[in-house]
């Protein structure tokens, strides 16, 4: 009966530590506003529970989204770079990542991203097409007649 | 002690039920987070036409032109209805310096599914063709929308004089020098067709100025 008791207790007084402590409630309401897609205003909630230690990797995915989503994208690329070097084989990031480059016109780096895609799954068509199209943005059209070409089936 | 067994039990089965159903609304929230972990990215799938299409056009970039018309009659053949695709193939027969097949194809388009530019091209074929008729209505056409290209200006007033209309062809020269008089190679073919036209006496004034 002790037993259960406290493991009543601890599971009781995780969520009550989850409810009440300062840097989750403001996690909360960073994750509250991201749910209604209110990106801009979900920031600084997020913000402020990393800043006071609290320790959810899905804090930093959604600031690194709400920033992209409100088009702040330097920020975004900085909080994705950093997801990425802990994350090297996520491919959603390594795509978002490659996505914020084309944006930003950075199109060596996007081809970079988009053949580290292909390096992690060499079939994905959607990524080939983008570096073919990345390619041609950055006039190599050569190399870009390549990728289409493979993604034709013209050339394996 | 049967009582308090039986207390336990209960006791142990109630507990066991409030944690799982603690444990499902925890797994449950959170699965639904890391939902929103993965950035929404495009997944939509690129069919085979537009990939070959934008190879055509890549291929026209780097000059391949006769691999990019290959891609280009592959992708007309699947997508007739593709005009724009017609426009880009009938640009990259006029880049290779195949201007009947490019006139061709463009006449066998809609006029109105034609951009702007590419029917200046389709006056320029017809102007080397000598087909006046044909182009001065592209070329006036598109002046109503864009009076301030002189550029496309200059190309009327050149056609108009070759076709030897002069008085038309100076009164073009006249709203062009309005805008660019410093211009001395445009008043130069200006003085050349008031020479044409017989008006000796103002060419010769015009020609002076592009000494000056």
């Amino acid at each position: 009966m002790f037993i259960i008791f406290l493991l009543a207790i601890s599971v009781l007084t995780t969520g009550a530590y989850r409810t009440i402590k300062h840097e989750w409630i403001t996690f909360r309401k960073g994750e509250s506003y991201f749910e209604k897609k209110e990106y801009a205003k979900a920031i600084p909630f997020f913000r402020s529970a990393l800043e006071h230690g609290i320790k959810k990797p899905e804090a930093v995915f959604q600031i690194a989204e709400s920033y992209y989503v409100i088009g702040d994208l330097s920020s975004a690329l900085s909080i994705y770079n950093k997801i990425e070097k802990e994350n090297p084989t996520n491919t959603a990031i390594i795509l978002r990542l490659a996505d914020i480059y084309v944006d930003l016109k950075r199109f060596n780096e996007a081809a970079y991203m988009y053949r580290n895609l292909l390096r992690i799954n060499p079939l994905n068509r959607s990524s080939r097409i983008k570096l073919a199209r990345t390619l041609a943005w950055s006039e190599k059209y050569d190399e870009s007649i390549l990728e289409y070409r493979k993604v034709l089936g013209d050339i394996k | 002690m049967k009582k308090n067994i039986i207390l336990s039990v209960f006791f142990i089965l109630v507990f066991f039920f409030i944690a799982e159903m603690y444990v499902s609304r925890q797994v449950l929230a959170e699965e639904e987070r890391t939902q929103t972990l993965k950035p929404k990215t495009d997944i939509q799938e690129i069919p085979d036409w537009q990939a070959r299409w934008e190879l055509a056009k890549v291929l026209s970039y780097a000059k391949r032109y006769d691999e990019s018309l290959v891609e280009y009659k592959k992708l007309i053949k699947e997508k007739p209805e593709l005009y724009q695709a017609k426009v880009e193939m009938a640009n990259v027969l006029f880049w290779q310096g195949k201007r009947t097949d490019a006139i061709t194809l463009l006449e066998q388009m809609p006029l109105r599914s034609i951009d702007e530019n590419t029917k200046i091209v389709m006056s320029d074929i017809y102007v080397s063709q000598k087909e006046y008729k044909k182009a001065e209505p592209l070329y006036r056409t598109y002046l109503e929308k864009h009076p301030g290209d002189q550029k496309v200006r200059f190309k009327l007033a050149q056609m108009l004089s070759w076709d030897k209309r002069y008085n038309d062809s100076i009164s073009e020269y006249k709203t062009i020098l309005n805008a660019i008089p410093d211009d001395i190679q445009v008043r130069r073919r200006y003085a050349y067709v008031l020479i044409w036209a017989g008006k000796n006496k103002e060419a010769i004034e015009e020609l002076r100025k592009t000494l000056k």
